[in-house]
C-alpha cells in the first residue's frame, strides 16, 4: 500500500463517516427504544389492579405484574448498556480519523 | 350475551360488569382495561423488537468476535427481554380473555339452563292450566307484571289501589330486596322467555314444537306477540287504547326557535300548523299531531292554554355518561323529551333525551309516556309517546339524515331503539338507562351502551336477542348498601342510574372510553341549543 498515494486519505475519511452514520443512526434508534421502555416501564409500575378483585386472583397478578416490570428494568438496563457501547464506537472511530 | 351478576374477579360494590357488544367475553370493566393495557404492552414490545432488529441490520460486527460489553452483546441481551415480555404480556392477556371466556359461557350456560327450566315449565303449567291466571296476567304480559309490582307497593305505600293480596304486601314490606334482587331479576327474566311457551302449551302445542317457534327457537312467538296479544285483548275491553298526542315546546336556550326555520326543514310552529314531516315517519304519527294542531311554541290547538316557555340556558356538550344521564327529563323538567342541537346550522348533530315512564296506571290518562305506551312498544307498535318524540325532533328542526345519538331511560330506551331500527333516525350511538331489553337490530358498527342495574327487573321484561351488538353494562347498585324501601322499584329509578353513570366515567375500559371520545367528537366544543318538550294524549 502506497502510503502517499493521495486517494487514499479520502477513502479512508468516507470509511470513519460511513461508519458514523451508521453508528449515530444506531445510537438513535436505541435511544427511542430505550425511551419507549423505560415510560411503559413507568406507566405499568404505577398500574393500579382494581380493588374489587379477589385477593388471591389480585396477589397473583400483581406477582406477574411485577415480573414484567422486572423484564422491563432488565430490557431498559441492556438497551443502555448498549447505547454506551455505540458510544464507545463512535469515540473510537472519531479518535482513528 | 345476558349475564350479570359479578364478573370471575368482580365482588360488586361499584364493579362495572361488561358484556355483548359482538364479543362473548363477560368480565369487570378493571379486567378488560388490564386486558388492553397488556395487549397494548405486547404490541410495544413486538414494536421494539422490530425496530432492534433495525438496529443490528446496520452492522454489530462479527458475533464470533464479540466481547463482554460489545454493541453485539448488548444488543443481543436487550432483545431476549423483550421478547420474553411479549410473551409475558401475551400469556397473561390470554389468561384475562379465557377467565372471561369462561365467564361468559358459564352465564350464558346458566341463563340457557334457566331459561330451558323456565319454557318447560311454562309449558306444562299451561297445558295443565295450572296458574293460568297468573300466567295470563304476568307473564304472557311481561310488562303487566310491573304494573302489578309497582301498584302493590302504591297500596303500601297508600298511593293507589291493590293487585297484591294482603299477605304477600306485607311480605314484600317484611323484604324489601326481593323485588330488587339480581336472582329475583334472573328469574323473571326466565319466566318472561317462557311466557310464548306457557301460552302454546295452553294451546294444546307440543313442547318440542312449542320450543322451536318460541322466543329461543325461531323466535315467531316472544313477548311482542305476548304484547301485541295483551293490547288485542285489553283494547277489546276498552284498556290501553292509543290516542292521538299533542306536543309542545316549554323551555328552550336562546337560538333554538331559530332552528324551526332551518333552510330546507319545513317547520311546524312557523305556519301554526304541521309542516310536511322532516322526519320520516309512518302510520298514525302525522294524524296525531295534525288532530291535535300541534304548535312548536305552545298547545294551541285543542283550546288549551299555551304553557309559558321557560328560558333554558345553551347547554355545554356533554362529556360524558354522567351527563348524558343528568339531562334525561324528569317530569320535574316539565317534559318528556330534551333535544339539544349542536354544530352549525349546516351540520346540525343533535341529542335527544328521552324519559322514562311516567303513568304506571292501566287505567290511562293524558300521560303517553304510560302503559298503553309500554305495552304498544313492546308489541313493536307506534306507541304515544313514540309519535311524540318524532314530533319534537321535526318542530325542533331536525332534517332526514341528521347525525343523532338518542339517549334514554326505561321505556324510553325502547322508543329510542325503535327510532333506530325503523330508520326514522340516523342514530351515530346510543345509549340507554334501564331499558327493556330488546331483539331490535341496530345498524353494524353502532356504537350502543346499554347501562343495566343488577337489581332492576325492567331490563329483564323485554326480548333478549342471542346476536345483540349492544354492549351491556351492569352493576349492583345496592350491593353493600340498604335497598330504599320508599321508591317503586327503587334500582330503576333514574336518580340511581345517574349514580352508575359518574361510575363509568371513572372506568378506564377501552370501549367506555372510545364511546366518551366518539361522543366529544359528535357533539363537539361549543355550547350548543337546546329545547324542552311536553306531550299531552288528547281524544
Amino acid at each position: 500500500m502506497d502510503l502517499w498515494n493521495p486517494n487514499l486519505l479520502p477513502d479512508a475519511d468516507a470509511e470513519a463517516a460511513a461508519a458514523l452514520a451508521r453508528l449515530r443512526r444506531q445510537r438513535w434508534l436505541l435511544g427511542l427504544v430505550r425511551d419507549d421502555v423505560e415510560s411503559t416501564g413507568r406507566r405499568l409500575a404505577g398500574q393500579e389492579v382494581g380493588t374489587g378483585w379477589r385477593s388471591a386472583a389480585q396477589r397473583a397478578y400483581t406477582a406477574r405484574l411485577a415480573e414484567l416490570s422486572g423484564g422491563l428494568q432488565s430490557a431498559w438496563r441492556a438497551l443502555d448498556d448498549a447505547l454506551y457501547a455505540v458510544d464507545q464506537d463512535i469515540e473510537r472511530v472519531k479518535a482513528a480519523r | 350475551m345476558t349475564g350479570s351478576g359479578n364478573a370471575p374477579d368482580g365482588g360488586g360494590g361499584g364493579q362495572l360488569t361488561l358484556s355483548g357488544g359482538g364479543s362473548t367475553l363477560v368480565a369487570t370493566d378493571t379486567v378488560f382495561a388490564e386486558m388492553a393495557a397488556l395487549r397494548g404492552v405486547q404490541h410495544e414490545a413486538e414494536d421494539w423488537d422490530q425496530r432492534l432488529g433495525e438496529v443490528q441490520a446496520l452492522g454489530v460486527g462479527n458475533a464470533m468476535a464479540w466481547q463482554p460489553g460489545d454493541l453485539g452483546v448488548c444488543l443481543l441481551g436487550a432483545q431476549m427481554a423483550i421478547r420474553e415480555i411479549a410473551d409475558e404480556t401475551r400469556q397473561l392477556a390470554d389468561t384475562l380473555a379465557e377467565a372471561a371466556e369462561q365467564y361468559g359461557r358459564s352465564e350464558d350456560g346458566l341463563d340457557m339452563m334457566l331459561r330451558n327450566s323456565a319454557a318447560w315449565l311454562g309449558h306444562t303449567a299451561g297445558q295443565l292450566s295450572v296458574f293460568a291466571p297468573f300466567l295470563a296476567l304476568s307473564l304472557a304480559v311481561p310488562l303487566a307484571a310491573t304494573a302489578g309490582v309497582t301498584m302493590g307497593w302504591n297500596t303500601l305505600l297508600g298511593r293507589g289501589p291493590s293487585l297484591v293480596p294482603p299477605w304477600l304486601a306485607d311480605w314484600l314490606r317484611e323484604n324489601p330486596r326481593l323485588v330488587s334482587d339480581p336472582a329475583t331479576v334472573r328469574l323473571v327474566r326466565a319466566l318472561v322467555s317462557s311466557a310464548d311457551d306457557a301460552v302454546l302449551g295452553r294451546l294444546g302445542v307440543p313442547y318440542p314444537l312449542a320450543t322451536a317457534l318460541g322466543e329461543d327457537g325461531a323466535g315467531l312467538l316472544g313477548a311482542s306477540s305476548s304484547a301485541l296479544g295483551l293490547l288485542a285483548a285489553a283494547r277489546a275491553a276498552g284498556m290501553l287504547r292509543e290516542t292521538p298526542v299533542r306536543v309542545g315546546r316549554v323551555g328552550s336556550s336562546p337560538g333554538a326557535a331559530a332552528a324551526l326555520s332551518r333552510p330546507g326543514v319545513p317547520a311546524v310552529g312557523a305556519l301554526g300548523r304541521p309542516g310536511a314531516l322532516a322526519v320520516p315517519l309512518r302510520g298514525s304519527a302525522t294524524t296525531g299531531a295534525a288532530a291535535a294542531g300541534a304548535t312548536a311554541t305552545g298547545r294551541t290547538g285543542t283550546g288549551a292554554e299555551a304553557p309559558t316557555e321557560s328560558m333554558l340556558a345553551p347547554p355545554s356538550p356533554p362529556a360524558g355518561f354522567a351527563d348524558l344521564a343528568g339531562r334525561i327529563p324528569t317530569p320535574e323538567d316539565g317534559g318528556q323529551v330534551r333535544i339539544e342541537r349542536y354544530g352549525d346550522a349546516e351540520h346540525p348533530r343533535w341529542v335527544v333525551y328521552i324519559g322514562g315512564t311516567v303513568e304506571w296506571n292501566p287505567a290511562g290518562s293524558d300521560e303517553p309516556w304510560d302503559m298503553t305506551s309500554n305495552v304498544t312498544a313492546v308489541a313493536d307498535q307506534e306507541a304515544g309517546s313514540y309519535r311524540a318524540i318524532v314530533q319534537a325532533l321535526q318542530a325542533a328542526g331536525m332534517a332526514p339524515g341528521d347525525p343523532v345519538v338518542p339517549v334514554a331511560h326505561s321505556q324510553g330506551g325502547l322508543l329510542a331503539n325503535q327510532l333506530i331500527a325503523r330508520g326514522d333516525i340516523n342514530a351515530v350511538g346510543l345509549v340507554t338507562f334501564g331499558a327493556p331489553e330488546t331483539g331490535l337490530p341496530l345498524p353494524d358498527g353502532l356504537p350502543a351502551i346499554a347501562i343495566e342495574h343488577d337489581e332492576d327487573i325492567v331490563p329483564a321484561l323485554g326480548q333478549t336477542s342471542g346476536t345483540d351488538s349492544r354492549l351491556y353494562v351492569r352493576t349492583e347498585l345496592f350491593a353493600g348498601r340498604e335497598v330504599p324501601v320508599d321508591a317503586v322499584l327503587p334500582a330503576h329509578q333514574l336518580a340511581g342510574y345517574r349514580e352508575t353513570a359518574a361510575l363509568i366515567d371513572g372506568s378506564p375500559e377501552p370501549r367506555l372510553l372510545a364511546f366518551r371520545s366518539t361522543l366529544q367528537e359528535i357533539v363537539g366544543t361549543a355550547p350548543g341549543e337546546q329545547s324542552v318538550w311536553q306531550a299531552d294524549r288528547v281524544g
